[in-house]
């Protein structure tokens, strides 16, 4: 499956991988889109990894934050000035978990609405409203990680026979948390 | 006989259509399968899918549109679109698909035999039609379409639900050993089990071994809507045998009218391509297998000043007695972890109402339990309500352990009122008309429903689940049967007992659309038996 990336020479592999291919991406978005390019580097700029990261209580791809951000741009236009409210709002108040801002902000509030959008993209790989969604991401989409190891993504099976067992059992035995 | 295009034109590329085709094919004989839609590939379909943004699933039906990874072209729009027009108080949104295999690329592919019983639903309980065959006669047929499709099952279950000995009876045993059930089918199959449930596994087309050119099923939880790796059987893979054995495939090529001479023989058909442009094919036989919708579409478009009414018409019943498996759903909340969406995504099912007196009073159903990985649905509706943070993770994974969602299909009866005809007011891109369809449903199936929730009720205790949701809405589970009926008698039926038109002893109709009765079980492989027997006839008989 495309989330299993832990070992580590395929880790610092991926990692020059994603540099080439920021470079890459730089080069052609700024010669044929300038426009994208111009929101890849305000992602870069805006602190989007960070404040997703914080948002999402997970280490967020740099390169996923790029394409989820410039998104984000194109189906809401005020999402700059959205975003630039809720990273400062966040950077004032030192939450030590993303469950702290959730208990400090009315859901009501405009501030908990973008963190909302922010959350549903990474979560959902979807960024948009009904016929005119976008998909950023399909296996690396975050809802899939609590389930992960029990439940396939779609698509990606676990092989012939990689069924039948008692999901709690087969859990305990890889010594991981329920 | 004169010059001829081919000595059988096939019009449809579905699993109906490719059985016949490769049969003839194997013999020696000239086959043309004509298809309105394209040829697709596999890895495209699943790359389509992949990279959507609304993925098929039971809450978003209202996208499915935008979501479906089938192609959606002018000249054959997708069904999951606006191209089916509904006019009756029931709404029949089935989903079928217009390209070179058919509709068994997204199917979940349960392939059940009819008991023998259902062939006799007026003679033991006053209800629809009879068959003019009965089950006997049909037996070594289903073994053959298992062998052809690979039917992977459990040898000597009860399948008519009663817990009982093996049912029906079978000459042969399945192909293919059943299928490992998952965790969620053992601990359901326990608890249910306690209030007499029997649990029985539903036979289907996923390979449990390497069959033919197919691998085994490696639980990628997607037969609707593609199987990534063709474990999964669908009818492009007859098309393809029935190629390697000589058979020519138009694709995009949409039949728009079959004619006939003043004796009744079928001399050809028309078919138009994506530009417009328009051809002729002429046959000595002509098998129509374009599903239960396009079949008599076709038929009553083909007009004449000999046949006002369609070709093989005679009766009036062409496009009438449309059946389903019109159906309701239940979700629950356990409350414990058992984990719905391992392995594939349908297989366990519940038969005790499939067959007894009481089908005088209330219709066959089945209940199944969807096993579909449904972490998607989760959350986006969990973040619309405003769980988020660790919340978020939590209820994901509370959600995905214990929510269960189960289906009932109820038998349906053949209606006259219940038709489709080509709409008078709306047309396709090519000029040509789209279907309409009436359907409605009557006090029996109503008093079945009644019968059902009981069960529901039942279910719910002996899980000792919450009730989430009860959807009485007349759900389209998809099945499209009866619209071009089979019967003895030609003043009431389209096609006699071997798929022959009444009218016209040259045009034979393959598939699900014949069927009298609809049972409360998928057709596919009813309608794949019939198929095989009709080739059969063809060669044997009528000696093509």
């Amino acid at each position: 499956m495309p989330q299993n990336t832990k070992a580590s020479p395929a880790f610092s592999r991926r990692r020059l991988l994603q540099g080439m291919a920021v470079l890459s991406l730089s080069a052609v978005c700024s010669s044929l889109f300038p426009a994208q390019m111009a929101a890849a580097q305000q992602s870069a700029e805006s602190g989007f990894v960070a404040t997703s990261s914080f948002l999402v209580s997970r280490p967020a791809s740099p390169i996923l934050a790029e394409r989820y951000y410039s998104a984000l741009c194109r189906h809401y236009a005020d999402f700059p000035t959205r975003f630039a409210a809720l990273k400062g709002y966040i950077a004032t108040q030192n939450f030590a978990h993303v469950d702290a801002f959730l208990r400090a902000v009315d859901a009501t509030h405009p501030l908990f609405q973008t963190a909302s959008l922010i959350i549903a993209s990474w979560y959902t790989g979807v960024v948009g409203e009904g016929a005119g969604s976008e998909l950023i991401a399909y296996a690396d989409a975050m809802m899939y990680l609590p389930t992960k190891d029990i439940l396939v993504v779609p698509t990606y099976g676990g092989g012939p026979d990689s069924w039948g067992w008692d999901p709690a059992q087969k859990v305990k035995e890889k010594g991981e948390a329920a | 006989m004169k010059q001829v295009d081919a000595d059988v034109v096939i019009i449809g590329s579905g699993v109906m259509g490719g059985l016949v085709a490769t049969e003839l094919a194997k013999a020696g004989k000239s086959v043309i399968i004509v298809e309105a839609g394209p040829r697709i590939k596999r890895q495209e379909i699943v790359e389509r899918f992949r990279n959507s943004p609304f993925k098929m699933s039971l809450t978003n039906m209202k996208l499915q549109g935008v979501g479906s990874p089938y192609p959606d072209l002018p000249h054959v729009p997708s069904t999951y679109g606006e191209y089916l027009q509904q006019t009756g108080p029931v709404k029949y949104p089935t989903k079928y698909l217009r390209v070179v295999g058919g509709t068994t690329w997204h199917f979940g592919s349960a392939l059940w035999r009819m008991i023998p019983n259902d062939f006799k639903l007026q003679s033991l309980y006053g209800r629809g039609r009879d068959w003019p065959i009965d089950y006997q006669e049909l037996e070594p047929w289903y073994g053959r379409a298992e062998r052809e499709l690979g039917v992977s099952g459990m040898d000597g279950q009860d399948e008519s639900g009663h817990g009982g000995e093996a049912w029906p009876p079978r000459s042969t045993p399945f192909p293919m050993t059943g299928l490992e059930p998952s965790y969620l089918f053992k601990r359901l199959s326990e608890l249910l089990g306690k209030g007499g449930y029997n649990p029985v596994m539903e036979p289907n087309g996923r390979a449990t071994r390497p069959y033919g050119r197919r691998p085994a099923c490696a639980g990628n939880n997607n037969c609707n809507p593609v199987c990534p790796i063709a474990a999964k059987y669908d009818g492009s893979m007859h098309i393809d045998e029935a190629e390697r054995h000589g058979a020519t495939l138009l694709d995009n090529s949409v039949v728009y009218k079959i004619e006939a001479d003043d004796a009744g023989k079928i001399t050809g058909i028309w078919y138009r391509k994506p530009d417009g442009s328009n051809h002729h094919l002429t046959a000595n036989y002509f098998v129509l297998a374009a599903y239960g919708i396009e079949s008599p579409k076709l038929l009553l478009m083909s007009t004449s000043a000999r046949y006002p009414n369609g070709i093989a018409n005679g009766s009036d019943q062409v496009g009438r007695n449309l059946m389903g498996h019109t159906g309701i759903s239940m979700n629950v909340m356990m409350k414990e972890d058992v984990w719905p969406g391992q392995g594939p995504t349908e297989l366990l099912v519940y038969l005790n109402n499939r067959d007894g007196p009481f089908r005088k009073d209330f219709p066959s159903y089945k209940i199944k339990v969807r096993n579909t990985v449904p972490t998607a649905d989760y959350a986006a509706s969990l973040i619309k309500k405003g769980v988020l943070g660790s919340k978020l993770d939590e209820e994901l994974k509370r959600m995905s352990a214990r929510s269960l969602n189960f289906a009932i299909d109820f038998e349906t009866l053949p209606l006259a009122e219940n038709r489709i005809v080509p709409s008078k007011t709306r047309q396709d891109a090519i000029g040509l008309p789209v279907p309409e369809i009436y359907y409605s449903v009557t006090d029996y199936w109503h008093a079945g429903k009644t019968q059902g929730l009981l069960d529901f009720d039942n279910f719910a205790r002996l899980l000792n689940a919450d009730v989430s949701k009860i959807d009485t809405g007349y759900q389209d589970r998809q099945h499209i049967m009866g619209t071009t009926i089979m019967g003895d008698d030609a003043k009431n039926s389209v096609v006699n007992r071997h798929c022959q038109s009444h009218d016209h002893p040259n045009l034979f109709i393959a598939g699900t659309s014949v069927m009298p009765s609809a049972s409360c079980m998928n057709p596919t492989l009813t309608g794949a038996a019939l198929s095989l027997r009709l080739a059969d006839y063809l060669l044997k008989t009528v000696k093509v």
